[in-house]
């Protein structure tokens, strides 16, 4: 078990997975187990996303808005390098390219081909938002807690992180919901005011058919 | 020594002494009733030109002379926006300003309300084409897009009235280019540690007290919230001027109560009787009253620093008395000593009235201040030597004159070489400065307002720190559309986006903003109502081009109605436009002058200000002007000293003519005013040496020497001397040259910059002066 984590490690050394993931789960396993009766924290949570410093995953966004009679749905890939870099490569079926690293933002689309650089803090929702997507995956709870209350639910294999957000970001967003297991984060949904919604699924890269969805 | 005070008591009889008492009421009562002003507005001609009207009202009233920046230091990002928003808080409320903003504040909904509403008419980015089908399907393609995008929160706000997003089009016209970026809410720097603030102030530059005590809440308003660990800094027009006003005023007062206690102290010492320290002071009394007076008539007010000036300039009133005293006889009754010395100083006054005389006449305000107080303090000084002071001194025993003053004239007249080496080195002093080579590195005038102003180097870096953090525009480059109304100059200077926006993309200036940019003038607003389509057809287009997109069918209504509404709109003015920041920004860019408007257009660093007038040169037009406040402050002190020297040159060339009248014959007048040519030429000559380039009060400074130097010369050189009188006439003149330079000196220490000038000239000027007259007078005894 601990030599296939290692090789998964060894041999993808540059890329996280869910393989390094579920390692982790199961290597830990044995403490959960001893503290069955002990309820699950934000810390514990944190804790098991902060011992990943890099991930690049695959993610389908499902937005659900009442302006539209059917759901925009859009593909791409989702990387992370501790502490502060995160890009949002949408593949499909439009190009955009959306990658904050610490305060700065660069933004590049098919209409706007030439990257635009942005600083974070002059758009306040992008800023809640990143926040919520890079410090659920960095597991850094300094960053959560200066823009959201955050409570977990569930259990190590399966938990729920609920952010609420605070000040003006109250005014745009409901909640965020951050699910996943062990490491591994599964999804994102964002829940805004008006009742507008989006789920964003993180699924592991090896199944190229996600590209030919549409 | 034994001063006399009951021979003091009995020699002032009750005419004397109710003469005093209504001297002493009409002091006060001059004091009481002139206003002394200490703002800028002297320095300022009462403009004849629309230019220099708007140049003092930008300096002295416009917005930028009630606008504080403030600037919050921290440890980090954190700690400074906590510290911008306590300190925001706590100002907010306060009566004394008008609004302070810290970037929390936006637009006001009511501004965003009627953007929304007038987004046909003020944007420049849609056509006719964009309401065509293709245009329509370009549009919701782009929604579309957005809504998938990241930026989908801020797109669904506006989505359903505004497809064709002309409203985010008009709010980035409205939004500066270099706005300070935002944490949390709040202007923060690039440096991440610094928070900006700006706050308006209600009063102007007309109310200092108004001004001191909005900053006075600032920083009470720091001290009591902020944590240690933050520095605030204040910057800005009210600040500079506030600061300026206590510095005056400070300097002034330990200035004068120096210069006071120095010139009774030399009097003491040199004529050994309080009633003479006592007596030798009231002809220089009665000058300042009077000065004072003068002013306060003529110009209804008078200025802190005319006083200062003023009252030094009429210290060589001192010189009256001291002249009177020294020659006082045994025997001689203080009028007939007084008739003796007459003429002399009869002459010295008028021809230093005449001095001054000249800058009375000048444009300057502040020069004529000082010409009318000169003027009319020098001849009541006089005139109180001469009707008061020899009834006062009765028939009192003259004071000592030292052995030195008897010995020395006899000494000096024997020490030839040693005076033709002084008058050698003199002219070599000024040949050397004249000389291209050693001088040739120094401008010889300086005609920079920056050089007379009291702010520190230090405060302008935190200012231009604190602006460039800010974004906010150039203090010194604007440039100015002039029109017969409201609309014609905003006709104007919507003219000329075109032209700015194109400098702009060259890097010839940082950014601009104008009146046009906000609320375009009527015209264009109904050529693009004109162009707008009626609602229905624009429906019927719009319900085809939403069939290819998954929006719900009802989507648009917002938009649809909204349209036929902004047909019908009625094109907004400058005053239409709701309270909140943006009203405030176009009251500073379009507002009237006289019966003329004005579209002023703020230009932002960095600024290339040659290729900005080059550009509005081109334009060839008269009602548009790229100003410069730097150089049009400059070029206008150039004027009045380029007007200085010519008045002090005339007045120069008048005293010489009152002089040969006097002292005949000619050749004599000619060597009278050797010394004043030498001293000043080698006052010139020192200061030109020393790097120093002239400013207007150098050339007041230098009028001071050459009067000085002519009254050593006339008494120097009189012809109708008693032989005893040499000893008394050196007496005189050195205890006149030493509590004139000690004066002097002292103000050459202030940190007043116009003050330290004067001082450090005339000193110089006193010393050249003395030994040029030292070393001619031997040869005036022999050759006449």
């Amino acid at each position: 078990m601990n030599s296939g984590c290692l090789t998964s490690i060894l041999s993808r050394s540059k890329r996280s997975c869910a393989v390094i993931g579920l390692c982790f789960a199961l290597a830990s396993f044995g403490a959960y187990s001893d503290e069955a009766t002990r309820a699950l924290t934000v810390d514990d949570v944190l804790g098991a996303l902060s011992s990943i410093t890099e991930r690049r995953d695959c993610f389908i966004e499902s937005k659900h808005t009442a302006l539209l009679t059917e759901p925009l749905k859009s593909e791409g890939t989702l990387e992370f390098r501790s502490p502060s870099y995160i890009e949002k490569r949408t593949l499909a079926p439009e190009r955009e390219y959306f990658a904050a690293e610490s305060e700065q933002l660069t933004v590049q689309d098919a209409r706007n081909p030439k990257p635009r650089m942005l600083k974070l803090a002059s758009y306040p929702p992008l800023q809640g938002l990143v926040t919520a997507f890079r410090g659920s995956l960095a597991g850094d709870m300094t960053a959560l807690t200066k823009f959201f209350e955050s409570s977990v639910h569930g259990k190590a294999a399966d938990w729920t992180l609920l952010l609420l957000p605070k000040n003006d970001l109250k005014k745009i967003l409901a909640s965020i919901e951050v699910a996943g297991s062990g490491a591994t984060v599964r999804s994102f949904t964002v829940r805004e005011n008006g009742g507008d919604y989006s789920v964003t699924k993180i699924v592991p890269c090896i199944d190229k058919s996600v590209f030919g969805a549409k | 020594m034994s001063p006399n005070p009951p021979a003091l008591r009995y020699s002032i009889n009750r005419r004397q002494l109710v003469s005093l008492v209504i001297f002493a009421a009409i002091s006060a009562a001059v004091f009481a009733l002139t206003p002394v002003k200490t703002d800028m507005s002297v320095f300022f001609a009462r403009g004849d030109t629309l230019l220099q009207r708007l140049l003092a009202d930008e300096l002295l009233a416009g917005a930028a002379s009630r606008v504080v920046l403030i600037g919050l230091d921290a440890p980090d990002t954190d700690t400074a926006v906590a510290a911008s928003r306590t300190l925001q808080a706590a100002l907010v409320d306060h009566p004394d300003i008008a609004s302070i903003r810290n970037g929390a504040q936006e637009l006001s909904d009511a501004e965003r309300d009627f953007l929304m509403r007038y987004r046909y008419l003020f944007s420049t980015r849609w056509n006719a084409q964009s309401f065509s089908s293709d245009g329509l399907r370009a549009a919701l393609d782009e929604q579309m897009r957005k809504l998938r995008s990241a930026f989908a929160p801020f797109a669904k706000q506006t989505l359903a009235i505004d497809p064709l997003d002309q409203f985010w089009t008009v709010l980035s016209q409205e939004a500066p280019h270099t706005a300070p970026t935002l944490a949390d809410g709040v202007w923060i720097d690039t440096t991440g540690r610094l928070a900006p603030l700006v706050a308006q102030l209600h009063a102007g530059t007309a109310d200092l007290d108004g001004q001191e005590r909005a900053l006075r809440a600032i920083k009470t308003a720091f001290d009591a919230n902020a944590p240690a660990s933050v520095r605030l800094h204040v910057t800005g027009a009210p600040v500079f001027a506030t600061q300026s006003r206590a510095m005056i005023r400070d300097e002034v007062a330990w200035l004068s109560t120096l210069t006071s206690v120095l010139v009774v102290g030399i009097l003491w010492l040199a004529l050994r009787r309080k009633e003479y320290v006592l007596l030798g002071s009231l002809p220089l009394l009665v000058g300042v009253v009077a000065g004072t007076a003068a002013v306060g008539v003529v110009f209804g007010s008078v200025h802190g620093i005319t006083l200062a000036f003023g009252a030094t300039i009429l210290g060589v009133a001192i010189d009256y008395p001291i002249h009177l005293l020294a020659h006082l006889v045994p025997g001689e009754s203080a009028h007939t000593t007084f008739r003796r010395l007459w003429p002399t100083l009869l002459l010295i006054c008028v021809t230093t009235a005449v001095g001054y005389g000249a800058m009375a006449l000048s444009s300057f305000s502040g020069l004529a201040q000082l010409g009318v107080f000169a003027i009319a303090g020098l001849i009541a000084a006089v005139a109180a030597t001469g009707l008061w002071l020899p009834r006062l001194l009765a028939a009192r025993p003259p004071p000592p004159i030292p052995r030195w003053a008897e010995t020395a004239p006899v000494a000096l007249h024997g020490a030839r070489v040693f005076r033709v080496a002084i008058l050698v080195a003199l002219i070599a002093l000024i040949a050397a400065a004249a000389l291209p080579g050693f001088g040739g590195k120094t401008r010889w005038w300086n005609d920079d307002i920056q050089s007379l102003n009291t702010v520190s180097s230090e405060q302008r870096a935190t200012d231009a720190r604190l602006r460039a953090a800010l974004g906010a525009p150039s203090v010194r480059h604007l440039i100015v559309v002039t029109g017969a109304d409201e609309q014609d100059a905003l006709a104007k200077s919507e003219a000329l986006l075109p032209q700015l926006e194109s400098l702009q993309r060259d890097g010839a200036i940082g950014g601009f903003d104008a009146a046009a940019r906000h609320v375009p003038s009527i015209a264009t607003q109904q050529t693009r109502q004109r162009l707008l389509p009626a609602a229905e057809p624009v429906a019927q287009t719009l319900a085809q081009v939403v069939l290819a997109f998954s929006f719900r069918p009802d989507t648009f209504t917002p938009f649809i109605a909204d349209l036929s509404n902004a047909t019908r709109l009625p094109p907004a003015r400058a005053a239409d436009v709701p309270p909140g920041v943006m009203k405030l920004r176009l009251d500073t860019l379009l507002r009237p002058v006289g019966d003329r408007w004005l579209a002023l257009i703020q230009l932002q660093d960095p600024i290339n200000a040659a290729r900005v007038a080059a550009a509005v040169t081109e334009l060839r037009r008269d009602d548009v002007v790229a100003l410069d406040l730097q150089s049009a402050t400059a070029s206008m002190l150039g004027d009045y000293r380029r007007e200085a020297v010519r008045w002090a040159s005339v007045g120069g060339i008048v005293l010489w003519l009152i002089l040969a009248l006097q002292l005949r014959p000619l050749s004599r007048a000619l060597f009278a005013a050797l010394p004043a040519v030498l001293a000043v030429a080698g006052t010139v000559a020192t200061l030109h040496l020393a790097g120093v380039a002239l400013t207007l009060f150098h050339v007041v400074a230098l009028l001071l020497v050459g009067g000085l130097a002519l009254d050593y010369a006339l008494f120097f050189f009189r012809t109708d001397a008693l032989p005893k009188d040499h000893g008394a006439t050196l007496f005189g003149l050195v205890v006149c040259a030493v509590t004139t330079a000690a004066v002097f000196v002292a103000l050459a220490a202030s940190a007043v910059p116009i003050l330290a000038m004067l001082g450090t000239t005339v000193t110089l000027g006193i010393v050249l002066t003395f030994v040029a007259t030292l070393a001619l007078a031997g040869f005036a005894r022999s050759a006449l």
